[in-house]
């Protein structure tokens, strides 16, 4: 349908818009966790190494590489839940740090080379829009649940959260396992996409991306990243490419720039409601609107 | 045994430079509320300054004054630009724009220093002259002077917070914020003074840096900043004693690992052991002073 490189920058797009989610979740609630970073690491390897080197069918393996990055997600939470934000940020780097380490030392895997090489997906745009779509439907509507105001209720003041009788160690393990999860499915999806694996794609220069795209779009609402990740990515295949060369320095001075001026982003609550209350239709007056329906 | 107590000096050395990074970003953690991501960084950006001006003007003394200025000026700098978010307390917002900070140095090093590629020193620099040798165990000069200096500056460091009164504001202000505010204590002069104070850590960590490798590379930063911070988790969050402890730990670790195993696993197992005495103590060796 598309060309080769409109194909691939969509997908790209996707693959950014979907880790971007994935440390939208945690950071919601108050926690720095880059596990997506590593976790679409172990999808990525994982697929490609099963359908290149034991030839499974291509999609057994996309999937089994999600699997396994939210069964090492989940694991990892189990150690990782108590940890206050920043011991959560570090913690999570070093694991960053520790796997690509391994990666780059394993030859099976190609070391620091990587591995190519592998099948393709056919359709795997159409996988990567419904992927969106589908995290899209769930990070809404848990947003919007009672899981959704206590992540909102830890972030604010976890010890008053905590004190209010919300299990916080028992939503880090949920969020955590979810997050790596979506984070797999990115790395899947990503590695299909370019064709080839290797250490560096899912290190420190991704968080940049992601941070930039979150803190741009607004981390308290999963908008955000949905509008942003396009533009923010987009921006620069429309630029000269004299410019293009400086991305890293932009991405850096926007964080900044946002962090500084608008920290909570250009999709903020506030503005989502409002567009929800201009967009749905008001209630008839003198009906009132109370919990229980009834006519004040 | 001649190998072992070979690499165990290797592991005092990079232990010493560990130490003096733990102890800088330490510093700015229980005074200014900061944890520095753009430490490491800064400490590299400044070790290219020095090349470049060593390269511009052939002179070493004038090359680590620079590299000095350089490292010292740029934690002045950020200090402005961290307070707005300090003083509304968003911790994680202060963070990554640390991150950010730090990911802008490591994009200029590798733009405009060497086309990115590593930069090496000459040789009388890097090893500092002369070299005792006994078999297997080789003591350089620079060697010395990093441990020696590393000693020599947290003794330093811990007559002026014991000591002296700017020291006792700082320790003041790292105890209890609320309370210094009503007794009058300047608090932005003294968060200043500390982000000062880390950076003079900073530059001797550069120089000593300069000494010990004859070289760095851009990501060199990175690497340092995250050892720093995992360093700072080992002995305890905002302990400095921890951070000083924690940072020989993993100096000599590191340099058993690479040692003893073939590979290049020294940094994986380094952050492995970390991780692996947190989760057992997370507070931990010597208990958290200040949590994240």
């Amino acid at each position: 349908m598309f060309s080769l490189y409109v194909n691939n920058l969509l997908l790209t797009v996707i693959f950014f818009i979907l880790v971007s989610w994935a440390c939208y979740l945690p950071f919601s609630c108050g926690q720095l966790y880059n596990g997506p970073a590593f976790c679409a690491a172990i999808s990525g390897y994982f697929a490609a190494y099963v359908t290149k080197c034991f030839h499974w069918p291509v999609l057994l393996g996309f999937f089994g590489g999600i699997v396994l990055a939210g069964l090492f997600a989940l694991g990892l939470s189990l150690i990782l839940a108590p940890f206050t934000g920043f011991q959560m940020a570090v913690a999570t780097m070093a694991l960053i740090f520790i796997i690509q380490t391994v990666l780059k030392n394993l030859d099976f895997l190609g070391g620091v080379v990587g591995m190519s090489g592998f099948p393709e997906i056919k359709n795997l745009l159409v996988i990567g829009l419904v992927s969106v779509v589908i995290v899209l439907i769930l990070l809404h509507r848990l947003h919007n649940s009672r899981w959704g105001r206590a992540m909102e209720a830890v972030d604010v003041d976890s010890e008053m959260a905590r004190s209010m009788g919300i299990d916080a160690i028992k939503m880090s393990i949920v969020i955590q396992t979810i997050s790596g999860t979506i984070g797999g499915l990115a790395g899947g999806i990503y590695t299909f996409a370019l064709g080839t694996v290797h250490p560096e794609i899912f290190g420190f220069g991704l968080l940049l991306y992601t941070y930039t795209i979150i803190i741009v779009g607004g981390r308290h609402t999963p908008w955000g990243p949905l509008f942003f990740a396009p533009i923010l990515w987009l921006i620069p295949e429309f630029v000269p490419a004299g410019i293009v060369k400086y991305r890293n320095f932009m991405f850096g001075a926007i964080i900044i720039v946002f962090l500084l001026a608008m920290p909570e982003g250009v999709i903020t609550k506030g503005l989502v409601r409002r567009i929800k209350f201009a967009l749905v239709p008001k209630k008839a007056e003198g009906g009132g609107w109370v919990g229980n329906g009834k006519n004040t | 045994m001649e190998a072992l107590l070979a690499i165990i000096e290797a592991g005092i050395v990079s232990g010493s430079i560990y130490s003096l990074i733990a102890v800088g970003m330490t510093l700015l953690l229980v005074v200014a509320d900061v944890i520095q991501f753009a430490y490491g960084q800064a400490v590299v950006i400044s070790i290219f300054f020095c090349w470049l001006t060593l390269h511009l003007t052939n002179s070493v003394v004038l090359s680590f004054f620079v590299a000095a200025v350089v490292s010292t000026v740029l934690q002045f700098v950020l200090e402005p630009l961290l307070r707005t978010l300090r003083e509304r307390k968003l911790v994680l917002e202060t963070l990554i724009l640390t991150i950010a900070v730090g990911m802008i140095l490591t994009e200029a090093m590798c733009q405009y220093f060497n086309a990115g590629m590593p930069i090496a020193f000459p040789d009388s620099m890097a090893g500092g002259g002369w070299a005792l040798s006994f078999r297997l165990i080789r003591i350089t000069a620079a060697d010395l002077y990093v441990v020696v200096a590393t000693v020599a500056s947290l003794a330093v460091l811990a007559f002026f917070l014991f000591k002296t009164r700017q020291g006792k504001t700082l320790r003041a202000m790292a105890y209890n914020i609320q309370v210094s505010r009503l007794l009058g204590i300047p608090i932005r002069k003294c968060t200043t003074l500390s982000f000062v104070v880390a950076g003079f850590l900073s530059a001797l960590t550069a120089i000593l840096l300069i000494l010990a490798l004859g070289a760095a590379s851009p990501v060199l930063g990175e690497n340092l900043t995250f050892k720093g911070l995992a360093v700072m988790m080992l002995g305890g969050m905002g302990n400095l004693k921890g951070a000083v402890l924690g940072g020989f730990i993993l100096g000599l670790i590191e340099a058993l690992v690479r040692g003893y195993l073939i590979g290049d696993w020294a940094d994986a197992v380094g952050m492995g052991v970390i991780m692996f005495v947190i989760t057992l103590k997370p507070a931990g060796l010597l208990g958290q002073v200040k949590q994240g």
